[in-house]
């Protein structure tokens, strides 16, 4: 009875309601009583936010890169041949390294999120525990299928046509999988469901914001994978005249999938604002200056990034999109955390001491230096590979 | 308690836990060894200069790449999603203590994957000269480094689980990092790494088509296998000695769920070192299906290794401060005195359906809560069914007022009256399955 729940509803109320059963079965369970304590941070929220922030930037354009770039590889392959576009391995030899990039920039947020946010993940985990698991055998299948494509082994057009159109729907379950995660984590109201289904194959479909925050994920996808086509467009070889056209098409087709996929994105968007629950919508449509600022600085980004698109100033275009990417994880984060307002707030005293807290600052400054150690070598790794890269091209250009 | 259980009652959720857990933690060993194993195998190729030699290398490097980045890799985090969803309050515990060690252990990985990829993308450019040979073996070094350090990092939290010593008393990180079984552990493991690394390489090197060449590999690739042996052997007397006597009991007791463990562990060992020598000795006709056979006894190995380290930490998850069920010692005394009503929102949440018996559903649910980390219903582990066989129905109460003190290896039941006989009448019920 000492739930803070019960500062809603006096526990003598409720135990002369509940002795009665006419009135018990109408004492059906608030949501917030659902929630389990959290746990003191082992670190500052100052320094644990940032860091999910600043390691979820990472990801999401990473995982962008997979998914656009699988999907455009997939409808460059369904284009006939003879019009000049390359559909061999060059459109998909890169997409195993950035997939295995994107999984471990994948490990650092899910750390600090399970830190930050332990009582509503893991529940909502529980609830989809069957899709949860599952996407772990996708990705790893998406992964090998993406190594038997770039091996040559499926030679026929629509072998290779058929392993990348599955490879996209694999990546493409995952980021449903996980808008489910992420959506019924910051809906206890909707954790009820588990007292008629506890065998783990809930999903979220009925929260009007959950498609919405899915095509976000989709349309950012395409078109971050358009621009990633635009810049192999522009780096990639131009030694032969069917390079030289594989190139031209990259570049325009690239920029084109951008600011469509970005218009698109911008309708989604404005869905998915609209809805919101009414709490967080505000905050960001008058309610909170910072929060207006920066839907409105989205919208101008956006604006810029088709302005720019649309003249082929791929750099600027670049530099537009990831301003943009930036804004919206920030806009993501709040959203997440208003929507959880009613809920922190009732259990903010629900706090649990931390079973080790001595000796926590000496591990996050452990982990720093070996942030540090590890930034060093990374990029000594790169720039020595990079080198004997350039050197390399630079030679089968003489020869 | 606070949270919810995933109610799957035909498997026991540990067996999940233990099926991606170990096959994760066999690959991962093949990634901090087989780190080693490229760096020095590298070194002797550069001093032959052979090319058939580098070829192979290339070959086995790509496998590598295959199999701990993309299996070792993504089943990590396979482990990190089951965790969750098996014992959330678990989970949620070790990484509110452990988060900066594994926010560590993360930067590491990072350095593996690009030192890796560029270990491997770069074999044309060593061709062609353009890449120093010594730059090349920097990466696999750094690579080594980064593979060994996630090794050193993740090695403090798993042996925390076992043997938490005084750091739950102190409350100290270092404690509980450099706990009492930290060190016989890192040496243990490191040897497996490398005993794991060596057998990989015969799976590869079995294809060589230089003969003298093939026997080179192999006959170095056995000795890797060989000589870290009596370094395990030693780390495991060591280990088990190191071991509070209530966990060295757990392991010697004669009970179905951990002596199948031991005894496949304790015949493990002398056949894998036998295999190792036998490598060694035929090198010259060594063929695919035996280095098939010694990969099998290596997962063997590590696989007895893992469930008798996991199952000697019964009936705990971490000794003292949660039980495998995830359950505290503190909620666990609130539901014997008040009901486990009293302690899991989501037992009423449960016991809020409209159901046609009400009694059997609540002991199916405090089954799928308490029970089922560890045991089945009529499938695997640890099928309770058959284990109902030994009790008469009257005896099932007396049984669960009893668990946790006659059977030490089992929490004590949590629930009072009402609630242990509602688990009894659900276990009665399975009596005519």
């Amino acid at each position: 009875m000492s739930h803070p729940a019960y500062r809603i509803i006096p526990p003598a109320v409720c135990c002369i309601l509940l002795a009665c059963p006419a009135t018990a079965a109408f004492a059906q369970l608030l949501p917030v009583e659902l929630i389990p304590p959290a746990f003191e941070l082992p670190g500052s929220w100052f320094v644990v936010k940032p860091l999910l922030l600043l390691t979820f930037f990472i990801h999401i354009i990473l995982v962008n890169i997979l998914i656009g770039s699988t999907i455009y590889a997939f409808f460059n392959s369904l284009r006939p041949l003879g019009t000049g576009v390359n559909t061999s391995n060059s459109d998909t030899a890169f997409i195993p390294k950035i997939l295995a990039l994107a999984v471990n920039f994948g490990v650092a947020p899910f750390l600090f999120l399970q830190v930050l946010y332990n009582g509503y993940l893991y529940t909502s985990s529980v609830l989809m525990a069957v899709w949860w698991l599952s996407i772990i055998a996708v990705v790893m299948l998406a992964y090998y299928a993406l190594y038997i494509v770039n091996s040559g082994v499926p030679a026929a057009l629509a072998q290779r046509r058929a392993f990348l159109g599955l490879i996209a729907c694999m990546l493409l379950y995952t980021a449903f999988v996980w808008s489910t995660q992420t959506s019924m984590m910051t809906r206890p109201e909707s954790w009820l469901r588990w007292g008629q289904n506890p065998g783990g194959t809930l999903l979220n479909l009925g929260d009007p914001s959950f498609i919405p925050r899915f095509l976000h994920v989709v349309f950012a996808s395409v078109a971050i994978g358009g621009l990633v086509a635009a810049w192999r467009g522009r780096l990639g070889s131009k030694k032969s005249v069917a390079e030289q056209t594989v190139s031209a098409e990259h570049s325009k087709n690239g920029l084109y999938w951008f600011w469509t996929a970005s218009l698109c994105q911008g309708v989604a968007g404005i869905w998915y604002l609209f809805a919101l629950p009414p709490a967080v919508r505000a905050f960001f449509l008058g309610g909170n200056s910072l929060g207006t600022a920066a839907l409105v600085l989205a919208l101008l980004g956006l604006a810029l990034a088709v302005f720019f698109a649309l003249n082929s100033r791929l750099t600027a275009t670049s530099a537009a999109a990831l301003g943009i990417i930036l804004i919206m994880v920030c806009m993501r984060d709040i959203a997440r955390d208003l929507a959880l307002v009613p809920y922190t707030k009732a259990t903010a005293a629900m706090v649990k001491p931390l079973p080790v807290a001595e000796g926590q600052h000496i591990a996050l400054l452990f982990f720093l230096v070996c942030a540090v150690v590890a930034a060093l070598a990374v990029v000594w790794v790169l720039r020595a590979a990079f080198r004997a890269y350039r050197q390399t091209r630079l030679l089968e250009a003489e020869e | 308690m606070e949270y919810p259980f995933w109610f799957i009652p035909g498997i026991s959720k540990s067996l999940i836990m233990a099926c991606i857990a170990v096959l994760h933690v066999f690959v991962a060993q093949f990634a901090v060894g087989g780190g080693l194993y490229l760096f020095w195998m590298e070194k002797k190729a550069h001093a032959l200069n052979s090319p058939i030699l580098w070829d192979w290398l290339k070959g086995h490097t790509r496998f590598f790449l295959l199999l701990t980045m993309v299996f070792g890799g993504l089943s990590g985090v396979g482990i990190w999603f089951t965790m969750t969803v098996i014992n959330p309050a678990g989970t949620s515990a070790l990484i509110h203590t452990f988060l900066f060690v594994w926010a560590a252990e993360w930067t590491f990985f990072l350095v593996e994957i690009i030192a890796l990829l560029a270990l491997f993308s770069t074999y044309p450019f060593l061709k062609n000269g353009t890449l120093k040979a010594s730059t090349h073996r920097m990466f696999s070094l750094i690579y080594a480094i980064a593979a060994f350090m996630s090794l050193v990092l993740i090695n403090g939290v798993i042996t925390f689980m076992l043997t938490p010593g005084q750091s739950l008393a102190t409350a100290n990180l270092l404690d509980a990092f450099f706990n009492q079984s930290y060190l016989p552990s890192l040496v243990f493991r490191t040897a497996l790494c490398c005993m794991i690394a060596g057998m990989f390489a015969l799976f590869t090197a079995s294809r060589l088509s230089d003969s003298s060449l093939r026997r080179m590999v192999i006959k170095d690739s056995s000795l890797w296998i060989c000589v870290p042996f009596f370094i395990l052997i030693c780390a495991s007397f060591w280990y088990y000695a190191i071991l509070p006597v209530d966990r060295q009991l757990i392991i010697m007791r004669r009970t179905a769920d951990i002596r199948p463990f031991v005894i496949a562990y304790g015949w493990i060992l002398p056949i894998v070192l036998l295999v190792g020598v036998i490598a060694f000795g035929r090198a010259q006709r060594l063929r695919r299906p035996m280095a098939v056979l010694i990969v099998c006894t290596g997962l063997v190995l590590a696989g007895s290794f893992e469930f008798i380290r996991e199952i000697a930490r019964r009936p705990w998850l971490t000794p003292e401060y949660m039980y495998s069920n995830g359950i505290t010692p503190e909620e666990g005394e609130q539901a014997m005195q008040m009901g486990i009503d009293s302690v899991s929102p989501w037992m009423r949440l449960a016991g809020q359906q409209s159901v046609e018996n009400p009694v059997l559903m609540k002991g199916e649910m405090i089954f799928s809560q308490q029970c089922s980390t560890c045991h089945a219903v009529d499938g695997p582990r640890l099928n309770i069914i058959p284990r109902l066989k030994h009790f008469a129905p009257h005896g099932i109460p007396s049984q669960l007022t009893g668990q946790g003190r006659r059977l030490e290896y089992m929490p004590p039941f949590f629930g009072d009256a009402t609630d242990r006989e509602a688990l009894s009448a659900y276990l009665n019920s399975l009596r005519s399955h």
